[in-house]
């Protein structure tokens, strides 16, 4: 039975006039979120907010809240939200934000009141190296490794043998051009260039005549959204005729808006839900994906599903997987069962989910395998999936 | 580097350079004549390019609301003073042009779906809403503190310039947007391509420059500017009101502005703050002009978006900090070289 | 100079039969200006009629050029002016007044200095042109007319004339918008004898076009000879005034401002 009074009390009353079963009558599980909707990250952040809209509202016959805030990409606000989640709401888990950098600066907080914490943002920096404050936190975008090694294995496929990079002049581009080039050179190809842009700048031909003199097989884009337009179209206008290899970082409606017949013929690696439809039907996460993009879409209109309200999709299948082992071991509301709950996302296991299969370990606060990733073109102006 | 990169990388700084060098003369316009450094020309730039973009998407540019926002705002200032002064009779002008205008504008937007007409509609639409804008802020924000310092200047125009960004990120979002390009036309140079879009830019942009040399030196207007910028007290007592120059001054750079990025929105994406990095190379072109001469400040403009090209052939990862500390030299030689001439007889 | 007395006196006697007659320009009751807490002009009267020569001589810091400025709106002033019959309200804007007529010749020129003598001519009908007429070249023939040097220098900078030069290209500037009431802050300032004749002369000639002159002077004698009226302002007070003639033989006058060489000016009535 409850230990403290009012809540049994509470509890008893509410059971009483709903005439519920009344034996098991808990407190609500509340789960706070702090997405970046507005601000530079606000088109990764609109549609994750979306996404918690679409989340079942009751698991395991118990109701679940989710308590949405927006840090406006600033880690400051970031901050500000999850301690507000914590200490007002007493939510018995968090799940944000969009951004490394906002999400980074939460991640204090969340250890420091031990609250699990699932970050939706895409540098593995976020879960590893593995340590004590980390022990709190989970993530469920594909960390870049998992696609720079899709990059890769395409190259030894198709006997590409030499590569061009051109990124981000910041984390983003820095991290992929660091995540690839070990991955590379163990399978031995060449990086012929190695070049930098800013987001904002309006002209990269510099760049692209030098990585064009070098003559490379193929060239990989590191850049994020639709300023990674720029470097493909003026490859494009400059003549080059290798193959272009964008990252997942370009997967949403936006890119191919702003791209155009420009973008035509890149490969780059997404999340299968991308391209879930034309999955063949054996493919682990094909249904759960497809359920995604169908609500999402249903909601919010053809065509209108990102890479990155699957994220918020994810975490809230982990959420959602955990509650009912945590809930045999504690009531909502307490320390208990947050820790219960840290431990039921820990050992999940072949929990497919909507860019992947999830196996989680204490050393693996990412859980996704090869799986979680397929290569994909631009044709047509939408996602092909490469056989 | 071979002749052809060499080639193509002037091409593509001359490009630059050249909106670069629209931008300079817009903002060594506005200096000159009304002391404000002028920070928010950028943003002007992107609203001309996204308002261009949304009409194309078929959808209402945010910049409408803001026009519709600003001309009330004056109508209201102006109206005040009208009753102050008891000048009834302005006050029907008054409401036509910074209501009315701007109303009847709207009323086109919703009755005709802008995304059908044809490009160069489109263009002079998209200019329609943005370039009020200009003359619009310099009455509400610049106009009432015309006699103060520069330095008060320059913060007024940081603060509109920072407005403008966060309103520019309400009405675009934070996607960036490309518009089609004017002609699909290109030419064949060794075994580069030479896009037409990119010649149209050089062309249009040497195209204003000279018609801006024609207004400054053959029109009465273009002269009453340029004696505002040399004499504010002598322009005065020809009747060449500070307010008026003011205004004209705004509307010009404004109309530079928008026309930028108009010209560039095809070649690259644009965002609600790509503005002011374009602006800010203008700036330091302007600078390299000591904000005073138009064809130094244009040269410098052009030199910054050469330097641009080269240095991002060679060090991309250090671009900007390339291009920016260009400034540091030339305010040096500059500083070594001019001797400050006070206007005192 | 017998010849211009003479021309000098004949108007003069004309001026003061008609004095009571002619329609008022300008006139001025209990002026006072301020720059800050300072009051540098107190109580001033001051009247202009029409093809009528008025001038205000004073010592250096009297207040003359303080006048003018409030005058054409350039200074906030207190007490009342009107000006062709229309009482002045107190946000009178210099532009507004150009509008009317009312034009000066400052102290300091105000030339731009970076364009030609032309454009310079072009920029005094400024407000005449954004007014509608279009009658600006014309006008610039008269000016030439008037100033024959200016026409020689069309081309050149304004801002390489020499002394006198700028001081008639300031006048042709002026002129272009064809004023009612024109006011002149020392022109003959730093100007050797001869040029200063010559000016002095055009401004005798002006007054036949019917436009109303105020003259700023601190050459008392040459501004007298000319001027139909006059006024003695001291550290910002009207300290004596009365009809040229009168002024030129009053021995206040004569002691400060005509010095021994006035008594012949003087002594030529
Ligand atoms: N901007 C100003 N601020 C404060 N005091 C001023 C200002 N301008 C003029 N004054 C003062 O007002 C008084 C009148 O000056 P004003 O220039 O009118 O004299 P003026 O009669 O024209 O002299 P001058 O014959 O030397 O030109 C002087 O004492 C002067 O110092
Ligand atoms: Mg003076």
């Amino acid at each position: 039975m409850p230990k403290p009074f009012r809540r049994t009390l509470v509890a008893a009353l509410i059971s009483a006039v709903a005439a519920t079963a009344a034996s098991t009558a808990l407190a609500d599980i509340n789960i706070g979120v702090s997405v970046s909707a507005t601000g530079p990250a606000a088109s990764l952040g609109i549609p994750e907010k979306n996404t918690f809209a679409l989340l079942p509202q009751t698991v395991a016959g118990q109701k679940v809240n989710y308590i949405v805030l927006d840090d406006a990409t600033d880690p400051t606000a970031a901050t500000k939200n999850i301690k507000k989640l914590i200490s007002e709401n007493k939510v018995d888990l968090v799940v944000g934000s969009t951004t490394t950098p906002n999400s980074l600066a939460m991640m204090d907080v969340a250890a420091e009141n031990e609250t699990p914490m699932i970050s939706l943002a895409g540098s593995a920096i976020v879960v590893e190296p593995m340590d004590a404050k980390r022990y709190w936190v989970f993530k469920t975008a594909q960390n870049d490794a998992h696609m720079a090694t899709a990059i890769v294995e395409y190259m030894t496929s198709h006997n590409l043998q030499s590569i061009a990079f051109i990124g981000f002049a910041d984390a983003y581009g820095e991290g992929w051009y660091k995540e690839f080039a070990k991955i590379a050179e163990a399978r031995k190809i060449r990086i012929v260039a190695s070049e930098r842009y800013q987001r904002n700048d309006t002209s990269v031909t510099g760049q692209i005549l030098k990585m064009i003199a070098a003559k490379p097989d193929a060239v990989l884009i590191g850049a994020a959204g639709t300023p990674a337009v720029l470097p493909q179209k003026s490859l494009k206008e400059k003549g080059y005729k290798g193959v272009i290899f964008q990252t997942h970082g370009v997967a949403n409606a936006d890119f191919l808006r702003v791209g155009g017949k420009d973008v035509e013929g890149a490969l780059l690696p997404v999340g299968p839900m991308m391209v879930a439809a034309q999955l063949p039907d054996s493919y682990p996460n094909k249904k759960v994906a497809l359920d995604y993009v169908s609500k999402y879409e249903t909601a919010h209109g053809k065509g209108s599903v990102s890479a990155f309200g699957g994220h918020a999709w994810d975490a809230g299948l982990l959420i959602n997987h955990a509650i009912p082992q945590a809930l045999k071991k504690a009531q909502p509301g307490s320390k208990e069962f947050r820790k219960a709950l840290r431990d039921a996302i820990e050992t999940t296991q072949n929990l497919p989910a909507a860019h992947g299969v999830f196996n989680l370990s204490a050393q693996d606060h990412q859980g996704f395998d090869q799986r979680a990733r397929v290569m994909a073109k631009i044709e047509g102006g939408s996602w092909k999936l490469v056989k | 580097m071979d002749l052809q990169i060499a080639l193509l990388l002037g091409q593509d700084g001359i490009t630059n350079g050249a909106i670069y060098a629209l931008l300079a003369l817009a903002l060594v316009l506005v200096f000159a004549v009304t002391r404000v450094i002028f920070i928010p020309q950028g943003e002007f730039v992107a609203y001309g390019a996204l308002t261009l973009a949304s009409l194309q998407a078929g959808k209402l540019p945010g910049t409408l609301w803001l026009l519709l926002g600003l001309g009330a705002a004056v109508a209201l200032v102006e109206i005040a003073l009208a009753l102050r002064t008891r000048q009834m009779r302005r006050i029907p002008s008054i409401l036509l042009l910074n209501c009315g205008i701007p109303l009847l504008l709207g009323g086109i937007l919703f009755a005709i779906p802008p995304a059908t007409l044809p490009l160069a509609v489109q263009v002079v639409l998209a200019l329609m809403l943005v370039v009020p804008l200009g003359p619009m802020v310099y009455r509400l924000a610049f106009q009432p503190i015309a006699e103060a310092s520069v330095l008060v200047l320059l913060i007024v125009s940081i603060a509109v310039h920072v407005t403008l960004i966060g309103l520019g990120l309400l009405f675009f979002g934070a996607e960036g947007s490309r518009t089609p390009a004017f002609t699909d036309m290109s030419f064949e140079i060794g075994d580069a391509l030479l896009q037409g879009q990119t010649v149209l830019v050089v062309v249009a942009s040497a195209v204003l420059i000279v018609a801006l040399y024609f207004f400054f030196e053959r029109t009465i207007y273009g002269k009453a500017l340029r004696a505002t910028a040399m004499n504010r007290t002598g322009a005065r007592l020809m009747g060449i009101s500070a307010t008026m120059a003011g205004k004209l001054s705004f509307t010009l750079a404004t109309l530079i502005g928008a026309f930028s990025g108009v010209l560039i929105s095809p070649i690259t994406t644009i965002y609600y703050d790509s503005g002011f990095l374009i602006g800010l190379k203008g700036f330091v072109g302007a600078i390299v002009g000591g904000l005073a001469s138009y064809p130094v400040a244009a040269a410098g403009a052009v030199l910054v978006g050469l330097l641009e090209a080269y240095s991002s052939f060679w060090a991309s990862a250090y671009k900007e900090v390339i291009v920016f500390t260009m400034i540091i030299p030339v305010l040096l030689w500059r500083s070594l070289t001019t001797r400050h001439v006070e206007e005192e007889e | 100079m017998t010849a211009m007395n003479a021309m000098n006196a004949s108007n003069e006697s004309s001026a003061e039969r008609e004095r009571g007659t002619r329609p008022v320009v300008l006139d001025v009751r209990d002026l006072s200006v301020s720059y800050g807490k300072v009051e540098a002009l107190h109580h001033i009267d001051l009247k202009i009629r029409r093809g009528e020569i008025v001038t205000v001589i004073g010592p250096n810091g009297a207040g003359k050029t303080t006048l003018l400025a409030a005058l054409m709106g350039l200074l906030p002033a207190q007490g009342e002016i009107v000006y062709l019959g229309e009482r002045q309200g107190a946000e009178r804007q210099v532009e507004q007044l150009v509008r009317q007529g009312m034009t000066l010749v400052p102290e300091k020129r105000e030339l731009f200095g970076e364009m030609s003598v032309e454009d310079n001519l072009l920029l005094g009908a400024f407000d005449r042109y954004r007014g509608g007429h279009r009658d600006e070249l014309e006008t610039m023939d008269q000016v030439f007319e008037i100033f024959p040097r200016l026409a020689e220098r069309r081309e050149q900078l304004a801002g390489t004339l020499s002394g006198g030069e700028r001081q008639m290209l300031a006048m042709g500037r002026a002129l272009m918008a064809k004023p009612k009431l024109l006011m002149l802050d020392e022109p003959s300032l730093g100007l050797a004898p001869l040029i200063i004749k010559e000016i002095f002369r055009i401004v005798a000639e002006l007054k036949k076009t019917g436009v109303a002159i105020l003259l700023v002077e601190q050459n008392a004698r040459a501004a007298l000879q000319v001027a139909d009226y006059g006024y003695v302002l001291e550290t910002g007070e009207v300290s004596l005034e009365g009809p040229s003639a009168e002024l030129a033989s009053d021995p206040r006058v004569i002691e400060s401002y005509l010095g021994l060489g006035g008594k012949g000016g003087a002594a030529a009535r």
